[in-house]
């Protein structure tokens, strides 16, 4: 198999996989915060988690350019959409990080209890392989052209 | 189409481990005067940390004439025995109130509770009075000789009695096949009024947790039944949820909470526990079988599938970007 499209299938598995990943963390449990009660501790899962972390503004924005990249790239603009999509991929590691890390310089709406869970790992995981599947991706095309 | 097929081996893969996601006690007992006893509610608090379990068990009694009431609980393990208090009930009941109204399921304020000498083959292992209770502990080989060794116990305490429940030997013999060997034997006053029993605290060792509910059906009427677990990690509810038991809340609860509750609690755990709130209304001569559960493995699935999948990925790329031959060639070194 030539190597163009051995880049070409990688990158489709790569950025699938970071699909699964990352949509799966987003309803795993990230951890938990403490109500007002203070003794009890209500779950979150990685959409709640997100929303703690960047607040609505973030949430929307994140989404937007991830929805923009994905219209590029069915536009046949693959080199712009690859370039957005690993900035979100990195944007998305770099805010679990900081969650897992107990980070939090943007405004903050909950008091987190504990934050060690499967939900962030899959997200860093995921959006690592996006981020990997957009570099092959532009690899790909580099070689193709 | 082999990566295709590869590909969708792997979503499956991914689905199967996503999709695939057991505690041991109620009491039972008879008037030895034949009149009919109710139990028209219990409330229980289950402690369990995969070794050591502690009850708080409180019920709400009531007879047809006044007389005494002999209760029995089967426990798996020789049990310590203390008073309760009702506190501990009033603690768990805020801590799932305050979750409901967080979580929006209900307005603020108390959720409404349920109104509520050695012998071969039997030996005493406890007897004290405590509060309300004369309790005896006694651990049984077989079920006839605990049958004789209570006609025994009931003439030695002066209780005249008819003729013991038909259901009794029977019940007895299912917990001692099943190696339930210890009987608390609780003797209180009941009497046309409905009133709650003060709570006792039980301590036994036990590899899951465990709640006897089968002997309850030696009582008669409905009852309602509000079980609360506190447990390490979630449980797998099949044998509670089988038995008609509803779930209203699980929720963690930090451990600073566990002392208010009762002060043994505190030392059972090193992580903050899972807190569920369970409840059943219906008949007592539904509750055919007696809880038992384990932990859930359900909370290591995402781990495991998330594990698998991402290794699976991975190794995939490696193969598809390193060809067979680049791959001998880097393993073996370039010739």
């Amino acid at each position: 198999m030539e190597a163009t499209k051995r880049l070409k299938i990688s990158s489709a598995l790569a950025g699938l996989a970071g699909i699964i990943l990352t949509l799966g963390g987003l309803f795993l449990p990230w951890g938990s915060m403490i109500s007002e009660y203070k003794e009890i501790l209500i779950p979150l899962n990685g959409l709640q988690a997100t929303y703690a972390l960047t607040g609505n503004f973030y949430v929307i924005i994140a989404l937007c350019i991830g929805i923009l990249g994905y219209f590029l790239l069915l536009t046949g603009m693959r080199e712009a959409a690859s370039a957005i999509l690993a900035a979100e991929a990195s944007f998305f590691i770099l805010q679990t990080v900081m969650w897992l890390m107990d980070i939090r310089p943007i405004p903050f709406y909950y008091l987190i209890a504990h934050t060690d869970n499967i939900g962030p790992y899959a997200t860093i995981i995921g959006s690592a392989f996006i981020m990997f599947a957009a570099l092959l991706s532009l690899l790909q095309l580099r070689l193709s052209s | 189409m082999k990566v295709f097929k590869a590909l969708l081996v792997l979503s499956l893969l991914f689905a199967f481990l996503i999709s695939c996601p057991q505690v041991l006690a109620d009491k039972g007992g008879f008037s030895p005067s034949g009149y009919e006893v109710f139990e028209s509610g219990q409330k229980a608090i289950i402690a369990w940390n995969g070794t050591d379990e502690i009850l708080i068990l409180s019920s709400d009694v009531n007879s047809s004439q006044e007389s005494k009431v002999i209760e029995f609980l089967p426990l798996p393990s020789n049990p310590s025995v203390s008073e309760g208090e009702k506190l501990s009930f009033y603690e768990v009941e805020d801590l799932v109130g305050t979750y409901l109204y967080y979580t929006g399921f209900r307005p603020k304020g108390p959720i409404p509770l349920a109104a509520g000498d050695v012998r071969k083959m039997v030996e005493i292992t406890f007897h004290e009075k405590i509060g309300a209770h004369d309790l005896t502990v006694v651990r049984a080989e077989d079920a006839q000789e605990l049958i004789s060794w209570i006609e025994d116990f009931l003439s030695d305490i002066e209780i005249e009695y008819g003729s013991l429940p038909s259901v009794l030997e029977d019940l007895f013999s299912v917990y001692v096949d099943e190696g339930i060997n210890f009987f608390a034997v609780d003797v209180i006053d009941a009497n046309s009024t409905t009133r709650s029993v003060e709570p006792l605290i039980y301590e036994f060792k036990s590899s899951r947790l465990y709640y006897p509910l089968r002997i309850s059906t030696l009582f008669s009427g409905d009852t309602d039944i509000s079980l609360f677990t506190i447990t390490t990690r979630e449980l797998n509810e099949e044998s509670i949820l089988k038995g008609g038991f509803q779930k209203i809340a699980q929720f963690n609860i930090k451990q600073e909470a566990l002392g208010k509750i009762n002060p043994s609690m505190a030392i059972m755990f090193s992580n903050n526990p899972c807190l569920c709130f369970y409840k059943y209304e219906g008949s007592l001569e539904n509750l055919k079988d007696d809880i038992s559960a384990r932990f859930s493995f359900f909370w290591v699935i995402p781990s495991i599938a998330v594990a698998i999948f991402s290794s699976g990925t991975a190794l995939t790329l490696l193969l598809l970007l390193f060809p067979k031959k680049r791959m001998e060639r880097i393993l073996h070194g370039s010739h």
